[in-house]
């Protein structure tokens, strides 16, 4: 099967301002090789700053890559302009993170939904209206009449995130980026945005790429895995198998980090990371975990940057520690 | 005897729009050394709670009742000036949500975090002193003292905002969402230095969260607040294995966990307004179990030595 | 939605009604204004000293009188271009006009004089008789005169006194004179002689009246009838104007130099006005303009705003506008011109820090994934939010532009054409009104200027919940 999106040695570099006349270069994304197939969930998963958001943004082309190649359905669109995109934007689009900051204060429901036909040119009045009430069903916003009067700050952080969904489904899009949906609303309504996400991409065909830093919602709501460190892709393969056996050591580590409910955890230590995430625009040589890493070969992880390989069918690692394929034992 | 007793409180604000009921007949107690976890969904009313433990309470105070004792004395009838210069930050520390992002930019760390010392009176190098072993406590090493806040990264000033919560060795430790900005590997150091603190301090804290298996890391009891009220308390084994209450539950059923295949589950519907909150259980009307009762206020049934719960669903018990 | 909102949030604070009433009261006034004034009314009238000859200097305004318990006369200009009453005769026509005064002050006038402009006759002169009557209904022919006939060759229609009026200074006029040494000894049995007459003026005998030896004031209602008599039907008279001098005059008193300073001040309503709102209006939309320009497209174009605004904000203002007074000559135009050239920036530095936030609120990134083009995103997205800022900066900028204007004025580098209220002060201080205590002059003006600079204010303040998003995000 043809992959929907495909990325080919993809990077971002930003340039960053310091002092008064150093500029020096944030890699952001560094050299990103990846595929998302037609139709699944592919979470993207790392700390804060290792270059999620770029990534999803590249895909979405609202950003120039630095290098590399970025295709859509076969067709090449790393250097195609606005205007030559026009196709692209009404195939692809994006749910944001900050449901407070994602809907324009000065529109109401019915403005916010109307605009993605209103710049397509899609339908007439009627067909816009009724187009805008289904949409609204379909993301369970009823009376949806009540509803497309409604200013957002008249809604809750979980109603405007469905208020996103469903101006992202208003053109019929094949590919979504969801770029944290639910980091920023309550705990008890973030699986059932995600349940509606995953019953509208059934419906629809969907292909989602989910940005996460909650690798246990990762699990629950994605086919397959990709874990990023600071502008590298480390680890990817299939959600299921990288949380009950996590092969790079950062991907590890992640997973031990994260807390359950459970009354032991106050009676012992706690599983963490020594230090932080470096800056991108320091990097370290070669690979660059290998300042925390607990698996650290010096001689070897500092010295040569590990390739992305396949350890295991769909598996692939980057890290000196798996440097051949595994055998199945 | 509880270090911190808290019997009745409310705190309403008045706004354009009405009466925010953000406190309402709210009761609880922390033992000495203990840390209770008050655990609910964005806009219950917790920051509310520590704010009027504190007493740093905005201009719009509609309602300020109830009372707070400390350590044996009772707080709401102290005059503001000896509550200010003999409990607050003495006695209860506070450290707030966002804190970290409010630190002063033109202001070395270290003098941020010795400030209070040297206005009681400290000597300048006796403070300095005091500071530096404080921030060697937390974890860091002593050269932030002279750093200025945006050369630290987010997990440094995370524990440069706690090293100033503990300058003047308090006995209650007040935490609103001390981690809630910061990824889980920087989470997790934090709640180890919070554990070790509370350990070695004999510290009583009171954390407060949206995030229940974060609490769970800490807390030795729980409060569950659920629109300005404590639906149900009981200590950790009880709250996180066995809850009682349809929202304590479901609350836990909709946190995603990695090690077992159970799928997360959500309540639906949005927390109520607290402008209007409904009548009878405020759960009622995203409650599963909702039946006739629900539309009177439940009383709070104390189902065993250690555990309370606010709903009719236990009207049979005993 | 935002329109109604603004309006319906400024009238909800107590500064925002203020100031919402002081503002309709000043369109009012301005509307009245530009009603009934010529256009060219700086050069017509203000600069024009013959317009004001028969004003008296420097006169506080009559309510002084009020405050003094010495009632000084108060100087009355009163005009008639209609007859109050026609008289025919078998081979003429008598027009009457009837001035009438209800004199109440406790000095005479300081003069008395006569002005006749626009008259044209055919066959014969006409004939004037001046006839003064008092309370006491004794009455005197003041003065007669002939219109001067037609010289050699001169033509029918005869047209005399349009260019330039007959003026006649009653109270020093010989034949006036003894016609009230005449009028004194039959009318109030007291003998004047003419020397004593000339030296002492008339005014003092035909205002009042003899009482043991002294005369005392006669109050009441005195007339002035001027007959005027015409020998063919198409003869015709233009207009007619009393003066009865005294030390007090009008509303706001004059100037220095007669000018009703009522006139002025009201006619600088509308010219504030429109130096604040023109200035205000212009510079928002280049300075808006500007800002989102540079902050939404960025690149060259940015840099290139960016500096022009932070030189034109480093240049002072003061020796720029004397400069180019200099060269163009004191003009409004070039003023408001120079006033917006340098406050533009201002607003676009702040417009282009809030265009760069609001750029990277997800709602525009939205926008660009959705497809919207960069012209949609701003009129769409971008403008909206900023707009109630920009609507408070426009406000705020008005009292600016007055008091700039009136600072100038001050300076001297005022567009003489055109008075203020910033001139009137300047041309009071410069007069020394301050110091001989013409506080008439002074006052009012600067009242005025604070008046409408406060009211501009108290609108702004009033609009601040409206505005700051802050205060709109706690709601
Ligand atoms: N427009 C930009 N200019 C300069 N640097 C940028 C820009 N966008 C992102 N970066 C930098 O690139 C790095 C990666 O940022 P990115 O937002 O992709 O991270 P992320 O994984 O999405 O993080 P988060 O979890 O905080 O959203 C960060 O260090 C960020 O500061
Ligand atoms: N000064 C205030 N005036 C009016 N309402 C307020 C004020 N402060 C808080 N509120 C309201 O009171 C309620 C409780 O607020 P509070 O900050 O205590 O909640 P919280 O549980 O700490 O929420 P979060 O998790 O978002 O921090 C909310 O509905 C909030 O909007
Ligand atoms: S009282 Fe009723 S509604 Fe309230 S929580 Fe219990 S069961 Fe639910
Ligand atoms: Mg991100
Ligand atoms: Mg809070």
């Amino acid at each position: 099967m043809k992959p929907l999106i495909n990325l080919q040695n993809v990077k971002m570099y930003f340039q960053v301002r310091s002092g008064f006349f150093r500029i020096q270069l944030a890699k952001a994304v560094d050299d990103v090789t990846l595929s998302i197939n037609r139709g699944e969930t592919l979470a993207l998963v790392g700390e804060s700053g290792s270059g999620k958001t770029t990534l999803g943004r590249l895909t979405l082309r609202i950003l120039d890559p630095t290098s590399g190649r970025i295709e859509f359905d076969g067709q090449n669109i790393t250097n195609l302009k606005e205007d030559e995109l026009t196709w692209f934007r009404r195939r692809a689009q994006a749910i944001f993170q900050d449901p407070y900051s994602s809907l324009d204060p000065f529109m109401n429901v019915f403005q916010i939904l109307e605009e993605p036909l209103k710049i397509h040119n899609a339908g007439d009045p009627r067909e816009r209206r009724e187009r805008i009430l289904q949409a609204l069903r379909e993301v369970r916003l009823s009376p949806e009449e009540e509803f497309a009067s409604k200013y957002p700050y008249m809604l809750s952080g979980g109603q405007r995130q469905r208020v996103n969904l469903a101006r992202a489904l208003m053109l019929k899009p094949e590919y979504i980026v969801a770029d944290e949906p639910v980091s920023m609303i309550d705990v008890s309504s973030r699986a059932e945005i995600l349940e509606l996400l995953r019953e509208l991409q059934q419906r629809y065909g969907l292909t989602i790429l989910y940005i996460t830093h909650d690798i246990a919602t990762a699990k629950h709501f994605a086919d397959r895995i990709a874990v990023m460190y600071l502008g590298r892709i480390v680890e990817y393969g299939s959600a299921a198998e990288i949380v009950k056996q996590p092969l790079h050591p950062y991907t590890i580590a992640l997973i031990e980090a994260v807390p359950e409910p459970d009354p032991a955890n106050r009676l012992r230590e706690r599983s963490s990371i020594a230090g932080e995430q470096p800056s991108p625009i320091k990097i370290p040589v070669a690979c660059r975990f290998h300042p925390r890493c607990r698996f650290f070969m010096p001689g070897k992880c500092d010295v040569i940057d590990p390739p992305l390989i396949e350890v295991k069918k769909g598996r692939y690692v980057a890290c000196h520690l798996y440097p051949e394929p595994m055998s199945d034992a | 005897m509880p270090i911190l007793d808290v019997r009745n409180l409310k705190l309403h604000y008045s706004t354009e729009r009405g009466l925010v009921h953000a406190v309402d007949d709210v009761s609880f107690s922390i033992k000495e050394g203990e840390a209770l976890g008050i655990v609910g969904e964005s806009g219950c009313g917790k920051t509310s709670i520590a704010i009027s433990i504190m007493r740093l309470l905005p201009r719009n105070v509609a309602v300020y009742s109830g009372s707070v004792s400390f350590d044996g004395g009772e707080m709401m009838q102290l005059p503001a000036e000896e509550f200010r210069s003999s409990i607050r930050w003495k006695k209860i520390a506070m450290v707030f949500q966002g804190a970290m992002n409010s630190l002063n930019p033109v202001l070395r760390a270290g003098l941020q975090v010795a400030e209070p010392l040297i206005a009681n009176g400290t000597g300048k190098s006796e403070a300095e002193r005091r500071t530096r072993e404080l921030l060697h406590l937390v974890g860091l090493p002593t050269e932030v003292f002279s750093r200025f806040p945006h050369e630290l990264s987010g997990g440094m000033k995370q524990r440069v905002v706690i090293a100033m919560s503990l300058i003047m060795n308090p006995k209650l430790l007040i935490l609103d969402e001390p981690t809630s900005a910061l990824d889980v590997s920087i989470q997790a150091q934090i709640m180890n230095l919070l554990k070790k603190l509370k350990r070695e301090l004999k510290l009583s804290t009171l954390f407060i969260t949206h995030d229940i298996a974060l609490a769970s890391d800490i807390c030795d009891r729980f409060a569950v607040l659920y629109a300005g009220q404590i639906i149900e308390s009981g200590d950790a084994d009880h709250i996180l294995l066995a809850p009682e209450h349809p929202y304590t539950q479901k609350l836990l059923s909709s946190t995603p966990r990695l090690r077992s295949e159970y799928k997360p589950d959500f309540i639906s519907g949005a927390p109520p307004d607290l402008m209007t909150p409904p009548v009878g259980c405020r759960f009622h009307p995203r409650c599963p179990y909702v039946f006739e009762p629900c539309k009177t206020d439940p009383p709070t049934y104390s189902l065993s030595e250690l555990q309370e719960s606010r709903c009719w669903l236990h009207l049979n018990h005993q | 939605m935002l329109r109604r909102s603004v309006v319906k949030e400024l009238l909800k604070t107590g500064s925002g009604r203020v100031g919402s009433i002081f503002f309709l009261v000043l369109i009012g006034i301005s509307i009245y204004v530009v009603a009934t004034y010529p256009l060219d009314f700086g050069v017509r009238s203000w600069r024009n000293p013959a317009v004001w000859a028969d004003y008296p200097k420097a006169a506080p305004p009559v309510w002084t009188n009020l405050l003094s318990n010495l009632r000084s006369a108060e100087h009355q200009v009163l005009d008639k271009s209609q007859p109050t009453q026609i008289l025919m005769g078998e081979t003429s026509r008598t027009n009457v006009y009837e001035f009438r005064t209800n004199f109440l002050s406790d000095e005479p006038p300081t003069l008395i004089s006569f002005t006749l402009a626009g008259v044209t006759f055919y066959e014969r002169s006409p004939l004037l008789n001046i006839r003064f009557i008092r309370p006491d209904q004794n009455q005197l022919l003041l003065y007669s005169f002939v219109v001067p006939g037609p010289t050699a060759g001169e033509q029918a229609p005869i047209k005399r006194y349009y260019e330039t009026p007959l003026r006649v200074a009653l109270s020093n006029e010989r034949s006036a004179i003894s016609a009230v040494a005449d009028f004194s000894r039959s009318s109030l049995g007291v003998d004047v002689d003419t020397a004593q007459l000339t030296r002492e003026g008339i005014l003092k005998i035909l205002f009042s009246s003899p009482e043991a030896g002294h005369f005392r004031i006669l109050k009441g209602v005195y007339a002035v009838q001027v007959a005027v008599e015409l020998y063919d039907s198409r003869d015709s008279v233009g207009s007619l104007r009393l003066v009865l001098g005294g030390s007090t005059f009008g509303v706001l008193g004059t100037d220095s130099i007669g000018r009703d300073l009522a006139v002025g001040i009201l006619f600088g309503f509308p010219v504030a006005l429109f130096i604040g709102l023109v200035t205000s209006t212009l510079t928002t939309l280049v300075g808006a303009f500007a800002g989102i320009v540079s902050g939404y497209f960025g690149g060259k174009t940015d840099t290139l705003i960016q500096r022009v605004s932070d030189i034109l904000n480093n240049i002072p203002l003061l020796p720029i506008l004397i400069f180019l007074a200099f060269i163009f000559g004191q003009n409004l135009f070039v003023i408001i011109f120079v006033l917006i050239a340098f406050s533009w920036p201002g607003l676009t530095v702040i417009m282009r820090s809030m265009v760069l936030q609001i750029k990277s609120e997800q709602f525009v990134e939205a926008a660009r994934v959705l497809g919207a083009s960069r012209m949609k995103i701003v009129v769409q997205h971008i403008f909206p939010q900023t707009a109630p800022y920009v609507l408070a900066q426009m406000i705020f900028l008005a009292p600016a532009a007055i008091l700039a204007e009136a600072a100038l004025s001050f300076l001297g580098l005022g567009d003489p054409s055109i008075p203020t209220w910033g001139q009137i002060l300047e041309s009071g201080f410069r007069s020394g009104a301050v110091y001989v205590g013409f506080w008439w002059w002074i006052i009012p003006p600067g009242l005025l200027i604070i008046f409408t600079a406060m009211t501009f204010v108290l609108i702004a303040l009033g609009l601040e919940p409206a505005v700051n998003p802050r205060l709109r995000r706690l709601r």
